[in-house]
Order: C-alpha cells, then sequence, then structure tokens
C-alpha cells in the first residue's frame, strides 16, 4: 500500500477534512494539474509467445517489476529509474517540445527535437504523459465505484478500449492514478501503482541534478559511430531495435 | 564530364544567350515523347557541349555548397521529387546544380577510413589532405583526443578560408546544422576531435580551445564576415537564458559569452531568429553572426513550425553574398546543407529529400547573383548514405510511394507491396517483432505491432508519402550510416574544367585554390 505525506498548512488539512465528508466530484481533466512529486511501482507480466520478442528475451514468459519517480510540472515532466540509473524528460517551452533521455552514470543526455520524434513516430502526448493514460481512454471507462483514499478523492473505473482491458482507480484531485492495470488479449498485464505522492513544492526527493550533463543532439548519433557510450545505447532508443536472430 | 549547358551570365549576356539557345533550351525543357525526339534531344546535348569552353580566368570568388550526406542517389531522389511537387516530368526533371557544365566523381575514403565521416571529407574539400576520422583541419599523425594546443598547432593544416583571409578577401561559412558541426568547423578550426564544440566537451586539462571559441578567436586576416547556421548553446554560458526557449540555458561554463564577444567589434550584428535577420542591411553591417536554434536548425520540411522563425538556407546564403560581395577582392563562402545527412541517419527520407531541394534552392540564388566570368561554383557532398531506389517502377510513379507499374503494386517474394526509397540499413521497419516502440511510462521497449503475418509489414494501408515515414532497412540500426560509394562533384565558372573523371576528394581543395590563385603550400612548397 502507498504512503502519502503532505505536509499541508492548517487551511489545507480543514478544506480536506471537509471534502472527506462530501461527495466525490466527477472526472475533470480540463484543469490545470497539480505539481507532484511521485513514486511508483509497475509490474509487467509477459504471458510468452514462442513467435515474439520482449526485451530481447524471445517468448519468456515472467514478471518484471521496476520502481520508478514522477515529477510533474506544467513546463516539465520527469521519470526517474532508479536501479538503472535512467531517466526521460519531457519539456514544454512555448509551441516547442523537447525530449530527453537521461543516462546519470554516464553522465550524459540524449535530446530529441520535436521533428525527430515526429520522424521516429514517437507520440508527444503531453497530456498522456503528465496523466500516465491517454485522457481519451480515461474517459471512455465506467465508473464502478467512489472513494476517499488517504484524504483524496477517487473513482473506479474500468473498461475495454481497443481491445485493451483497464482498471484504474484515479485521484481526481491530483489527477494522477493511484492503480493503473492493462490487459491485453494475450494475456500481457502491466500493472502501475502508487507508493507515495507529494505535492512539488514539499517534495523530499528532487530530481536528479542532470545542468552538467553533456547534451547529445539525437541527430547526431549517426555521426558518432565510434563513441563507446553511443554504440553502447544505441539500441535502448526509440527506433532502435531489440533483433536477436 | 559535363551535363547540360547552363552557365551563368551577366543579365544582357544571358538575355543574348538565351535567344540564340532558344531552339536548345525549349528542347532541353520539353520531355521527348518519342523516339525521334529522343534522339533528336541526345544530339542536341552533345551539340550543346561543344561549345563549352574552358573558363580560364581567375576566380574572384570561390562558393563550396556542401550537401551533407548527399549522395548520388539522394540527389536522383530529390530531383524526381521536385519535379513531381511541380507536376512536372520528374526522371527528366534537373536540381539548380545538375545543369553545371562540369562534374567529376569524388572519392571520399579518408586517411584510415573506407567509409568516412564528415570531418575528414570536409577537411579534405577546404585543407588539400587527407586526414583520420573525426579530425578537424589537422593531420593524420595527431591522436584523436589530443588536449594540446601546441601539439594541435604542430599538426593543423591551414584553410582556403584562412589562406582568403591573409590575402585581403572576406569570408562566409552558413549550415542549417550547428556552426560547430564537422564541415563548417573544418573552416576555422583546428581541433582532433569533432564533438569538442563547447569548453564543457574537453577533457580536462585541455589547452586545445574548443570549436565555438576558435571561431571567435579566429586570428586571419580582419576575421570571418558572415555566420550563419545553428548551435546557439555552443556560444552562451550555462547562466545565459536562451532567447527562443526561456527555460533553456547555454552550455559554456567558461563565462565566455561568445555572442557578446561577437557584437563587441564595430559594425558587427547578432541576429537569432527570422525578424532579426531580415532587419539586417547588408550595406551597414560588416559582421553577422546569426544563430538560430539551440542545437541544429530545422528541416526544411519544418521549418514553417519554429517558434522565432528561421531563414531557408536560399535566404541565408542571398544575405550571406550580400554581405561579401561588398569587399572587391573577392570572397569565400561555403554553404552546407547540414540536415540531408540528419535526415538519412534517421531513416527518413523525405526529410532528407526536401533538405536537397533547399540546397538545389540555395545554389540557384548563388547562380543569380553571381556571374560565373569570375565566381567558381562548387557543389558536392562530404560521403554518400545507404540509401537507394530500387524496383522497376513505371516513369513518374511518386517517388516517396510503393513501386507500381501504371499504378498496379509490385510485390516482393513474400507477395508484399514494396517502396522504391529504402535504406540497407537504419531504423526503418524490418521485420517481423524487431522494431522497438517507445513506451515513456514504462522505460520499455516493447516490439512493434505489425500487421499480417510475413516477415515484412504489409504496406497495403501504409501511406508511405506521409513525411514521417521511415523506410523500410535491411539490417537493424538505431541510426543508418553513411556510404562509401563515390559522391558527386558539380562545378561551373573559373577552372571548373579541372574536376573531372573520378577524384580524390582533396582535389576540390586544390581546384578551389587554383582558381583563387593562391599559391605555395602549408608546408612552404
Amino acid at each position: 500500500m502507498y504512503h502519502i505525506r503532505f505536509v499541508f498548512g492548517l487551511a489545507v488539512l480543514l478544506l480536506t477534512a471537509c471534502a472527506q465528508q462530501s461527495p466525490v466530484p466527477p472526472l475533470n481533466l480540463d484543469v490545470p494539474l497539480v505539481d507532484v512529486s511521485a513514486r511508483f511501482v509497475t509490474e509487467r507480466f509477459h504471458a510468452g509467445d514462442a513467435h515474439e520478442e520482449h526485451d530481447g528475451h524471445a517468448g519468456e514468459e515472467g514478471t518484471a517489476r521496476s520502481e520508478w519517480q514522477f515529477w510533474r510540472t506544467a513546463s516539465r515532466i520527469e521519470m526517474n529509474i532508479p536501479a538503472r540509473q535512467t531517466g526521460e524528460v519531457w519539456m514544454r517551452d512555448g509551441n516547442a517540445v523537447f525530449h530527453q533521455k537521461l543516462f546519470h552514470a554516464d553522465r550524459k543526455i540524449v535530446e530529441y527535437q520535436s521533428a525527430d520524434l515526429d520522424a521516429l513516430n514517437v507520440p508527444m502526448q503531453w497530456r498522456t504523459n503528465e496523466l500516465m493514460i491517454d485522457p481519451q481512454v480515461l474517459q471512455q471507462l465506467q465508473v464502478d465505484a467512489e472513494n476517499w483514499i488517504d484524504g483524496h478523492p477517487a473513482l473506479e473505473l474500468s473498461g475495454a478500449v481497443d481491445g485493451i482491458e483497464y482498471e484504474v482507480v484515479w485521484l481526481v484531485d491530483l489527477n494522477l492514478p493511484q492503480h493503473l492495470s492493462k490487459q491485453d488479449a494475450d494475456g500481457n498485464r502491466e500493472t502501475t501503482r502508487l507508493l507515495n505522492v507529494e505535492l512539488m513544492a514539499q517534495a523530499s526527493v528532487q530530481q536528479p541534478d542532470s545542468s552538467g550533463y553533456e547534451i547529445i543532439d539525437y541527430a547526431d548519433l549517426g555521426d558518432r559511430e565510434r563513441d563507446p557510450f553511443v554504440i553502447r545505447i544505441q539500441n535502448q532508443l526509440p527506433g532502435g531495435h531489440a533483433h536477436t536472430h | 564530364m559535363f551535363t547540360q549547358l547552363k552557365q551563368r551570365k551577366s543579365p544582357l549576356a544571358a538575355a543574348i544567350g538565351l535567344l540564340l539557345l532558344a531552339g536548345n533550351v525549349n528542347a532541353q525543357d520539353a520531355v521527348p515523347a518519342s523516339a525521334e525526339e529522343w534522339f533528336k534531344h541526345g544530339k542536341q546535348t552533345v551539340k550543346a557541349a561543344e561549345k563549352l569552353k574552358h573558363n580560364e580566368r581567375k576566380a574572384r570568388n570561390v562558393i563550396l555548397f556542401v550537401g551533407d550526406g548527399m549522395g548520388v542517389s539522394t540527389v536522383t531522389a530529390a530531383r524526381i521529387l521536385e519535379g513531381q511537387l511541380r507536376e512536372a516530368d520528374g526522371e527528366f526533371n534537373r536540381l539548380s546544380f545538375e545543369k553545371f557544365p562540369y562534374m567529376a566523381h569524388s572519392v571520399t575514403a579518408s586517411a584510415n577510413q573506407q567509409t568516412s565521416d564528415s570531418a575528414p571529407t570536409a577537411t579534405a574539400m577546404v585543407a588539400g589532405i587527407k586526414t583520420n576520422d573525426g579530425a578537424i583541419s589537422v593531420d593524420q599523425t595527431i591522436n584523436r583526443t589530443e588536449p594540446s594546443a601546441d601539439v594541435t598547432a604542430a599538426k593543423s593544416v591551414k584553410t582556403i578560408m584562412e589562406q582568403a583571409e591573409e590575402r585581403g578577401l572576406s569570408t562566409g561559412v552558413v549550415s542549417t546544422a550547428r556552426i560547430t558541426h564537422a564541415t563548417p568547423a573544418v573552416n576555422y578550426a583546428h581541433i582532433s576531435n569533432r564533438d569538442w564544440e563547447n569548453n564543457t566537451n574537453l577533457p580536462a586539462g585541455a589547452t586545445v580551445k574548443d570549436i565555438a571559441a576558435q571561431l571567435i578567436d579566429f586570428p586571419y586576416g580582419n576575421g570571418i564576415e558572415v555566420v550563419l547556421g545553428g548551435g546557439r548553446s555552443n556560444f552562451m554560458t550555462n547562466q545565459s537564458v536562451d532567447p527562443e526557449y526561456p527555460t533553456r540555458k547555454g552550455s559554456r561554463t567558461d563565462g565566455r559569452e561568445l555572442t557578446q564577444e561577437w557584437v563587441s567589434q564595430p559594425k558587427s550584428a547578432y541576429v537569432w531568429d527570422q525578424a532579426g535577420f531580415d532587419a539586417i542591411d547588408p550595406s551597414s553591417t560588416d559582421r553577422l553572426l546569426g544563430l538560430f536554434e539551440r542545437s541544429h536548425m530545422k528541416y526544411e520540411a519544418d521549418r514553417a513550425d519554429d517558434t522565432a522563425g528561421e531563414p531557408s538556407l536560399a535566404d541565408m546564403t542571398k544575405k550571406a553574398i550580400e554581405m561579401l560581395q561588398k569587399n572587391k577582392k573577392g570572397y569565400y563562402l561555403m554553404v552546407e546543407a547540414g540536415r540531408i545527412d540528419h535526415a538519412h541517419h534517421a531513416g527518413n527520407a523525405h526529410r532528407a529529400l526536401t533538405d536537397t531541394i533547399a540546397l538545389s534552392e540555395a545554389v540557384k540564388m548563388a547562380q543569380e547573383m553571381t556571374n560565373d566570368k569570375d565566381t567558381l561554383i562548387v557543389v558536392t557532398a562530404d560521403h554518400s548514405h545507404v540509401f537507394t531506389l530500387a524496383g522497376y517502377p513505371s516513369r513518374g510513379n511518386p517517388i516517396l510511394g510503393k513501386a507500381a507499374i501504371n499504378g498496379v503494386e509490385l510485390k516482393d517474394s513474400l507477395g508484399l507491396p514494396y517502396t522504391t526509397l529504402g535504406y540497407a540499413n537504419g531504423p526503418g521497419f524490418i521485420g517481423e517483432g524487431t522494431r522497438k516502440v517507445f513506451n515513456p511510462l514504462t522505460e520499455g521497449y516493447v516490439a512493434a505491432e505489425y500487421v499480417g503475418t510475413k516477415s515484412r509489414p504489409d504496406l497495403s494501408g501504409i501511406d508511405t508519402t506521409d513525411p514521417n515515414y521511415l523506410q523500410e532497412a535491411a539490417v537493424p540500426m538505431g541510426s543508418e550510416t553513411h556510404a562509401g560509394e563515390d559522391v558527386a562533384i558539380y562545378a561551373a565558372g573559373p577552372k571548373a574544367h579541372l574536376f573531372h573523371g573520378t577524384q580524390e576528394q582533396h582535389v576540390i581543395y586544390h581546384v578551389m585554390s587554383q582558381a583563387l590563385g593562391f599559391s605555395g603550400s602549408h608546408w612552404g612548397w
């Protein structure tokens, strides 16, 4: 179970106490999102298929588990996987969107411009990234129950969209999932659970400081054919391959 | 070798020439529709070639255009696309520089590479020698990561830009890539590692200056007059907020604000957006630095989407010539279409070809602004890419589409359609379950789902003319690679006829140098 450690002021506490007596408000994604710092765990169960590859291991059945951190503001979304010492950042600056892959152990960043992402068919779905689920999918799910979880109004939702079965517990005030489960027709399942959430202003865990990292433009990877770092990480990048035949 | 005759002339001479050659031009432009017309066309082409006269004059100006990664297959595909975009016969179409009278093959192997990167190939073009991978205008004896300024100086080779400045000519460098990227950098910098673009890239204890600093500290003549391109962050400190993207800052940690240093000189200007660029009056500005992106400038296909606006390669070429031609002694200018290479690396033919067409427009602009009696224009590539045109599509079949005869799609041995354009390696579709897709939630990269059950994707329902379509690649690689075959050299103007046959790439420098009347060598002979 997750543990929430807000350090709210007196006014916020009073509001929360009042809110706990109130009905759960409806889903509303058309509001400015609260800046948050959160920690999640994701488990992926791969049903196994002799004709498929998954993370370089063809046909293996099993569960992979990883804990990761998440920071969300209006202009920046960052994810960090401490165990892998890697992370991802989406930045919004006016009409421009930048995406970065962070390699903390190497103190290097690979940065993508909008056109790179277009060419690689990487969708720039800012809303999906900050909500962690496609808002159109979320709005198609059926509300099964209403709840209050540690002072937060929550909706339990479920349903199938495009052949994927969803189960979601949604914290309405934070617009963040407390539980997000997806399963496809082959039995592959991905479950993400919230472990901890704080307001960004009171976050106890800060984003890794990447200000001194070397930034490598994605477009330059092809000209760094002898760079040991580039050779090592090429296949972890969008557009790369996990070919094992 | 030569292509169709079309030389630049003064307006009067051009008008007379057009009158004289009217019949010929018409014949050249119209697509032959019968055996007789094809035969006649061939004969007229030879007749025009017979009128070619070598221009033995000394060049006052030299403009070197480089299409980074613009192999012959890229030129052919771009020629077809440019024609088809105008609803003309793409196969009969010619890009502006393909109409130049002289051509040669350029052997691009570097001193230590069969298939080269841009640093030694560009060095060959502007310094007259072959060198090793990653080397920026230093010779092949240097260590790839040489940190010493003294050692680097001892192994440096003087470039044509430096020699031009020494002789009182004006100089400029224009690129759609970062202006500190390998191809533009070879003109003004000397360094063993092309990646040392700002001071944070240098190894600890290095005394050699980074590439951006070398541009600003350029010691020859009265300095470079025109610098236009991308790479703004390499010229700003990490305390300076980027003017176009306020959430971003510069890269330098040595406290040097290089753009400020540039404008500290008299009659110097620095611009970073379209409005600033447009406001520059060449008659009252002697030195212009334009840095239009933090990193590379936009692809031509995406330029309209830029927040602050960016000039096209043709716009930048025009402004550069307007400034440089103020010097009656003449000028040297390099113009690079730097992103043809990047689009190919990404496996994206559309952007590679549209950037090639943008280069053609820039060359056309230069032709219109100069006279081939005194200006040598050279158009070439530093290296090729593993890009190909395949199958047996009908003449007129959309070049970005699927190979088809009279609209009926051709099929491979699996019974699946395929595109005319493709890559030997790279990030494009390759086979069942092998392409990774991006999953931002989990850091995982999962196998793409293919429609169909064959070992190639079924493209029947795919619009391969979409600008974001990645052409298929045979060998899966995160980034498509350069290719080692020769590239073409197209030339017009004084001494252009010295390009002939299959020549080593460093001969380009020697023809330009000969045309400008530069004698002697770095070594004193």
